[in-house]
């Protein structure tokens, strides 16, 4: 069955979705500004920070982005048994960005580069940790989903569509945020 | 009669509603204005800055404390208001309207409290060391600003209510309970002011003060606008299914 709401209006989701946008690229225009503050403390502090990680981490996400945008097609034309296996795809995708950020932070942790080391640093750990719960919110919103999907829950559909708008809202933080922490010791 | 037995639900209601904009003035002019809180001294300032202030204006800061003491009690006030429009939307229960009126009761503390500190700073500010009258002065602006989570219950309690309504025509627009989340979201942003002396996330700082003070007095402005709003759209159901 197809819900009946799978024509709805864009979801409310999306204020939440456009007001969170707004406050992170304001977080970024800051960072700019300290950053032409401290330039060589940030260039020097973005040498320690792992590239290849990060970038895997960036994968990770636009790949599950993808089985998420798949998704959405695939419940739309009714499919909602392969609309889940898309959705438990992205879950088990996106699993592994909690794994290697865990990695990461033990990384930086045992070199002794914590939230007070310096500036870089405050930001590297506030970025990463609102992005981070942001993450969690997603795949905790990603499971409800499924589970939705499975049971096809009234406004299944609303919910996979608002599910789907957050996660993709989680990748694109993460593609903001690579670049402007991760290429900061770049030559 | 109402699922309460109560023939008018709403009496009231109104005045409680009204809470939200008549404490939204009086911070703005006594803790804002009168309080010297437009913006806060740095962090990062000195003590004989603040202590100075306290020195030179003590009447202006009384009276300024005193009044928000007094104009505190509106936010359970208006609490309750919110609550009474929940009560209309809930189905099974009353949890989130619950939990929505105890986040507003605490976060009355929130505003009473460090008012209070400050107030005790004005008390005798010439006999007291600069030192003394920073201290209270930071303990006041840590105790509103890192006690973010009782106005967090408050808010989340609402906004996911206010989403629950299944209403074809919701009580309060969803767009509306959508930002009441986002607000919530971004309070534990304030517990940072414990950590940074300067910087964005200070307790003056772009971020922490300019962005987060705007947001939830806009929070406060367009809660109170909408459950306004919808108070007559309730009277007119209950007065319909009697």
């Amino acid at each position: 069955m197809v819900a009946d709401d799978r024509h709805a209006k864009l979801p409310g989701i999306i204020v939440f979705i456009l007001a969170d946008i707004a406050s992170f690229v304001l977080f970024f225009i800051v960072f700019m500004a300290e950053r032409a503050k401290q330039l060589d403390v940030f260039v020097q502090s973005g040498q320690h920070v792992n590239v290849t990680l990060g970038l895997i981490n960036t994968l990770i996400l636009i790949t599950s982005g993808c089985l998420v945008a798949l998704a959405v097609p695939s419940a739309r034309n009714g499919q909602i048994i392969l609309a889940r296996r898309f959705i438990l795809g992205a879950l088990a995708v996106g699993a592994l960005f909690a794994v290697i950020k865990g990695v990461e932070y033990y990384q930086k942790i045992q070199a002794g580069l914590l939230v007070d080391t310096n500036l870089y640093f405050t930001f590297y750990y506030i970025f990463t940790g609102l992005h981070f719960v942001h993450y969690v919110v997603g795949m905790t919103l990603l499971t409800l989903v499924y589970f939705k999907l499975k049971h096809q829950s009234s406004g299944h559909f609303l919910w996979l569509h608002s599910g789907a708008l957050y996660w993709h809202m989680v990748d694109l933080l993460w593609i903001f945020i690579f670049p402007l922490l991760y290429f900061q010791g770049a030559r | 009669m109402d699922r309460t037995g109560k023939s008018n639900p709403y009496r009231y209601v109104r005045f409680c509603a009204w809470g939200g904009p008549i404490l939204l003035v009086a911070l703005i002019f006594f803790w804002g204005i009168l309080g010297h809180n437009i913006p806060p001294y740095s962090a990062a300032g000195n003590a004989d800055e603040i202590a100075t202030h306290f020195r030179e204006h003590t009447s202006q800061a009384r009276i300024g404390m005193i009044f928000t003491m007094a104009f505190g009690v509106f936010y359970v006030i208006w609490g309750l208001g919110i609550s009474k429009v929940m009560e209309a939307i809930e189905q099974d229960n009353n949890v989130l309207s619950t939990l929505q009126l105890w986040g507003a009761g605490l976060t009355t503390i929130v505003i009473i409290l460090p008012a209070s500190f400050w107030l005790t700073a004005a008390f005798r500010p010439d006999e007291l060391p600069p030192q003394t009258i920073q201290l209270l002065y930071d303990a006041g602006w840590i105790f509103f600003d890192c006690a973010f989570s009782l106005t967090m219950l408050q808010i989340l309690a609402m906004g996911v209510c206010f989403l629950g309504d299944k209403r074809a025509q919701p009580i309060i627009p969803h767009w509306v309970s959508w930002y009441v989340i986002w607000v919530g979201c971004m309070l534990p942003l304030l517990g940072l002011i414990s950590v940074f002396k300067d910087g964005p996330f200070s307790r003056s700082g772009l971020i922490n003060y300019w962005i987060e003070f705007p947001i939830f007095f806009l929070f406060m402005l367009l809660s109170s606008i909408y459950v306004l709003r919808a108070i007559p759209k309730l009277e007119n159901e209950h007065a319909l299914a009697n």
